[in-house]
């Protein structure tokens, strides 16, 4: 399941990222060397449009101007336009930095995206981690 | 019963997503005062103790765990975190 949602993931990126210029970035480390993939599993309160944009919108205000063309604009304009009730956020940590995904849990459509150099202080929660494009860490129980 | 604030599943998510790395980080996402109230703590009394988290009682971390839907260890980890990153930073003032 795992390995699906990163390809899916990754497929989307492939499809609709063209916008996101950062995320060629991510297309180019995706399937060589070591990255940590996370997501969101499934539709929960916590991923509902509302409070990802509560959430994203004070994470915004906090980075001021300093993020440049990481994609908060865009991020934030998409997930106002959009009519999907809960958004799933895909997090790729690698060594170009860190790539979030924001979209439908279907994967069919790219709400917005965002970068920052780095990596986060914690791995998200659930986190998996990938070689090559292949899943090293063994599945999610349950 | 009381109504849960609604930013409580905001800092689950942020958290969920890797935006949430110490227990400070928590109040990004949440006033203290909101958090204080619901603990029962005079906002003044919260504030020191987030200066010194060491003095906060596992009761009131894992109650706070709890008001955010996070698990014992997961809410523990965030305040040693910032208990350690204070350290350092107390650290690094008294050697300049």
């Amino acid at each position: 399941m795992i390995q699906e949602r990163f390809n899916q993931t990754i497929d989307l990126v492939r499809r609709k990222g063209q916008v996101f210029s950062f995320l060629q970035s991510l297309l180019a480390v995706c399937g060589s060397g070591v990255l940590v993939f996370s997501f969101f599993n499934k539709p929960a309160r916590g991923n509902s449009r509302e409070n990802v944009l509560a959430g994203y919108e004070l994470r915004a205000g906090l980075a001021g101007g300093r993020r440049g063309d990481s994609g908060f604009a865009a991020l934030l304009e998409g997930l106002r336009k959009t009519e999907y009730s809960h958004i799933c956020v895909s997090v790729f940590i690698t060594e170009a930095g860190t790539f979030s995904v924001f979209s439908d849990f279907g994967r069919e459509d790219l709400i917005g995206a965002l970068y920052e150099p780095g990596a986060p202080g914690e791995a998200p929660l659930f986190s998996h981690l990938f070689m090559n494009g292949e899943l090293l860490s063994g599945e999610r129980p349950g | 019963m009381i109504k849960r604030d609604e930013r409580y599943t905001i800092v689950r998510t942020m958290y969920e997503a890797g935006h949430v790395a110490s227990f400070n980080d928590i109040f990004k996402y949440i006033p203290k005062t909101v958090v204080a109230n619901d603990l029962g703590k005079k906002v003044d009394r919260f504030n020191k103790l987030m200066e010194k988290v060491e003095r906060f009682t596992l009761e009131e971390i894992y109650m706070i765990g709890n008001f955010l839907g996070l698990a014992e260890e997961q809410i523990y980890n965030l305040v040693r975190a910032e208990y350690l990153n204070t350290k350092g930073k107390i650290k690094k003032t008294k050697k300049s």
